[in-house]
């Protein structure tokens, strides 16, 4: 019984929990869609779930976890490379990982922080833009070349 | 104190100040030594690729520590000038080739087509769109999903690093152009060697050139130094007069500093390996110092030394006739020689006699007419044939030209164990040319076609053919008007009208490409002589079925000189005979009765060399020091067959063939294959003259006066 407690104890001790809006503006229909999603961290995994949606995305050093009710499915990055690079971007930035982020941007540093992306993201996103408060993140906008945009506030 | 007593240190000083610059003309790479030739050109061509300016990676181990490790060793090579990390980045215009052609260049994934419900695909990104809060990145590029995912299978990424598999974490730089020369390839060598760690993995095909040369180099000393040493001690302990000896060594090095100067300045450049043979040579050159002297010439007023002459007379010729070789090492080495010897010989035949030296030496001087043997010369004569006759038939001639380079085993290793782990192991390069660019995107189109797994840079882009291929493909299975089907659709489902611009374009033009693009779309191709090549590697067994009409070749050292190497042994088997037919005739003219004497200092040896010949693979050099003995056994016919052969000659021919078989003899001692294989034939030359010599009953008697 203790040991349970302990563990569960530990569990919340380690782990980051991050309340967050998301604006997504869709150019394509002139359209923004909000939702409302929490990140988690723990050690070696960050959690990604959406209100309103049935599954949570687990990204671990080398797999992409997708949780729904019925089962888990299990990717390598490769595979599904589109959402790696996401929750990779957001997990250095929540993180203050710049090693990680001047990989694939270019960083510039002012009132807030501008990354360029490099090589072939370039292709898909023009810029990202965010700031933080400490821990907190106060905004993060990412622009898309085909015009969409997604603007994401902590709670 | 009398000027003539200074006239070798003057003529000295001035062949060092005017070779002074030759020096750096001395090359150890091997491309200074291949056989001249339009493939040599290739050669060089290919080795300017950006693909051969590649440095490659890896720590073993995937832990964190491992990964700051190669992260921190990555920030402190940026560091050194011309080095930056490998991209995957296109110039623009190429950029703007690949999009404008995209819907032709990409593989169209035949299970999408059939048959494509356009509005029921839009509908399903719609709603992904819409309701999927995890749907981040729209393909308006390729909505229908038609295109196939090519996925690399040789590079694995983890934690956003390149990995090799079941090793650790990798890297690839690349070396910036402008490093070409082997100074920058030493710079960036000895910058890189400065950081890394013994537990790092590190290649790049430049340090084949920096540590190949630096071998060379060291062995290169090694064998000069002992050369050098050697053969100071033997002319000390022989000519027994510092005077003499500090003269001789002037001169040696005169001839020897005005040889480069003349054969620098007509070849451009030459091998390190001919100022090794300088060394060796020189032990010839002093033959005519030792014929002199041990007869007094520098002392008593005596007439021209005719023996002496015809010697030198048949040497260099013999050189001079080898020097139309066509292999630029051969060639180096003859010119140098005969220029070598000929200095030598004025210094010792006129300049010598002119300062005057005491003779120190001891010899008895008594006079002998009559030759005596313990073998009838007629005997050794008859043998020697015999050999000759039997041995020429099973010799195993050495085609491989790299087998004269360093045989550097443990950069090899390193390049196999990257080859083995990005697979490309079993594939090797190709150039492939074409008389226009479009022909020659063609050529890299149809390649890949055929061997998919293939390495083909230039198949990057799309080919005129391809397009005509292409666009049938497309006709035929209706996708030309797609594109106004996709926006027809979208706008129905409510997509804004050019969303999906940028998908399905199908340009009506052909692409043509010009000498412009090569620099502006940045392309691996090279424009020499009025063609245009490129490289692919492919894999070994796949060559034989290039179709016929592909102009290609390939590029292993190997392969790329075997045909020429074959003409050069022919050319240089003739160009022997004939100096072989030179030097018969000059012993019949000057040996005349003692005609048969002679000829055993050539058939003899060159049986000897021949025998031995049949128990290795005989290559390029061991063919030309087969003539070189030649040429040097001679002189030794020609004295022993003089009509007054005394003790002083012999003693003269003792101390010739001691300093010549140190002068190359040394060269065994070398862990480079060009010049351990001139070592070994030299020095069963020498010893098989030496056995003819001791065959001379008079030669053992007096032995005592040695």
């Amino acid at each position: 019984m203790y040991k349970y407690l302990l563990l569960f104890l530990c569990t919340n001790i380690f782990s980051q929990n991050i309340e967050f809006t998301q604006n997504k503006y869709l150019s394509a229909f002139d359209r923004t869609v909000i939702s409302k999603g929490k990140l988690s961290f723990e050690k070696n995994k960050m959690s990604l779930y959406y209100e309103n949606d049935n599954k949570t995305v687990h990204l671990t050093p080398s797999k992409i976890i997708i949780s729904t009710e019925k089962r888990d499915f299990i990717y390598d990055k490769q595979d599904k490379i589109e959402l790696s690079i996401f929750l990779s971007l957001i997990q250095a930035i929540f993180n203050d990982d710049e090693q990680s982020l001047k990989k694939s941007f270019i960083l510039n540093k002012n009132s807030h922080i501008l990354l360029q992306p490099k090589e072939f993201l370039e292709n898909i996103i023009k810029k990202i833009e965010y700031k933080k408060d400490g821990k907190k993140l106060v905004y993060l906008n990412i622009y898309f070349v085909n015009k969409n945009r997604i603007n994401i506030v902590e709670n | 104190m009398k000027i003539k007593n200074y006239l070798c240190l003057i003529i000295f000083i001035f062949a060092l100040l005017l070779a002074k610059d030759s020096f750096s003309y001395i090359s150890t790479n091997l491309e200074s030594i291949l056989p001249n030739s339009h493939k040599k050109e290739l050669l060089k061509e290919f080795n300017q690729f950006k693909n051969n300016k590649k440095l490659f990676l890896s720590i073993k181990g995937f832990d964190e520590k491992d990964l700051i490790n190669i992260q921190e060793l990555e920030k402190e090579l940026l560091k050194i000038k011309g080095l930056s990390l490998a991209k995957n980045t296109s110039a623009l215009k190429l950029k703007k080739h690949l999009e404008d052609y995209s819907f032709y260049k990409n593989t169209i994934n035949k299970d999408a087509l059939s048959p494509i419900n356009i509005n029921k695909k839009l509908s399903t990104i719609k709603e992904q769109m819409l309701l999927d809060p995890f749907y981040f990145f729209t393909q308006e590029r390729d909505p229908l999903n038609l295109y196939a995912v090519k996925i690399q299978k040789t590079i694995n990424i983890k934690n956003k690093h390149l990995i090799l598999e079941n090793y650790g974490y990798f890297s690839i730089f690349n070396l910036s152009s402008s490093i070409n020369t082997l100074e920058e390839y030493e710079r960036v060598y000895d910058q890189i060697h400065s950081i890394i760690k013994e537990d790092t993995l590190v290649f790049s095909p430049i340090f084949y050139f920096v540590e190949n040369s630096r071998i060379i180099k060291e062995d290169v000393n090694k064998i000069l130094l002992f050369a050098s040493v050697l053969l100071l001690s033997l002319y000390l302990f022989i000519l027994k007069s510092p005077k003499l000896l500090f003269n001789t060594f002037l001169t040696l090095s005169s001839s020897i500093l005005l040889a480069l100067f003349f054969t620098t300045e007509l070849f451009g450049e030459i091998s390190i390996f001919v100022l090794v043979f300088a060394v060796s040579i020189s032990s010839v050159s002093i033959d005519y110092m030792f014929h002199h002297y041990m007869h007094d010439y520098y002392h008593q007023k005596k007439k021209f030394n005719k023996s002496v002459f015809l010697g030198f007379l048949t040497s260099i010729s013999a050189f001079l006739i080898l020097s139309f070789v066509d292999f630029s090492l051969l060639k180096q080495i003859c010119i140098f020689s005969a220029l070598s010897l000929f200095f030598a010989y004025l210094h010792f035949a006129f300049l010598f006699p002119y300062i005057t030296f005491k003779k120190r030496a001891k010899g008895l001087p008594f006079k002998q007419n009559a030759q005596k043997h313990y073998l009838r010369p007629s005997l050794i004569t008859f043998f020697s044939l015999l050999i000759i006759s039997v041995s020429l038939f099973n010799i195993d001639f050495d085609l491989n030209i790299k087998n004269l380079d360093v045989n550097n085993t443990s950069l090899d290793i390193k390049r196999d164990f990257f080859a083995k782990k990005l697979n490309t192991k079993e594939q090797s390069p190709i150039l492939f040319e074409a008389s226009t660019l479009n022909e020659l995107i063609n050529i890299a189109y149809t390649l890949k076609q055929n061997y998919p797994q293939a390495y083909i840079p230039l198949s990057i882009v799309l080919s005129p053919k391809e397009f005509i291929q292409k666009k049938t493909f497309l006709k035929d299975n209706n996708l030309l008007s797609l594109k106004e089907q996709v926006k027809k659709e979208a706008l129905l489902l409510g997509f804004k009208e050019d969303f999906f611009s940028k998908s399905y374009s199908l340009k009506i033009k052909a692409p043509s490409f010009n000498k412009n693009d090569i620099n502006n779309m940045k392309l691996e191709v090279r424009y020499y002589k009025n063609k245009y090549y490129s490289y692919a590697y492919l894999p070994s067994s796949m060559k034989k079925n290039i179709p016929s009409y592909i102009r290609y070749h390939e590029l292993s050292l190997k392969h790329l000189f075997m045909k020429d190497l074959k003409i050069i042994y022919t050319n240089l088997t003739s160009l022997g005979i004939l100096a072989l037919v030179f030097i018969l005739l000059m012993l019949i003219f000057s040996a005349k009765k003692r005609y048969l004497i002679a000829i055993n200092y050539i058939l003899f040896p060159l049986a000897m060399c021949l025998l031995f010949a049949n128990f290795i693979l005989f290559n390029i050099l061991h063919l030309l020091m087969l003539f070189i003995i030649l040429a040097i056994g001679i002189d030794f016919g020609i004295y022993m067959s003089s009509k007054q052969v005394s003790s002083s000659t012999k003693k003269a021919i003792i101390y010739s063939l001691l300093s010549t078989f140190c002068g190359f003899g040394v060269l065994v001692f070398s862990n480079i294959t060009a010049l351990y294989s001139l070592g070994t034939v030299a020095s069963v030359g020498i010893v098989s003259i030496l056995l003819l010599l001791l065959n001379s009953k008079k030669v053992f008697n007096d032995t005592e006066g040695l």
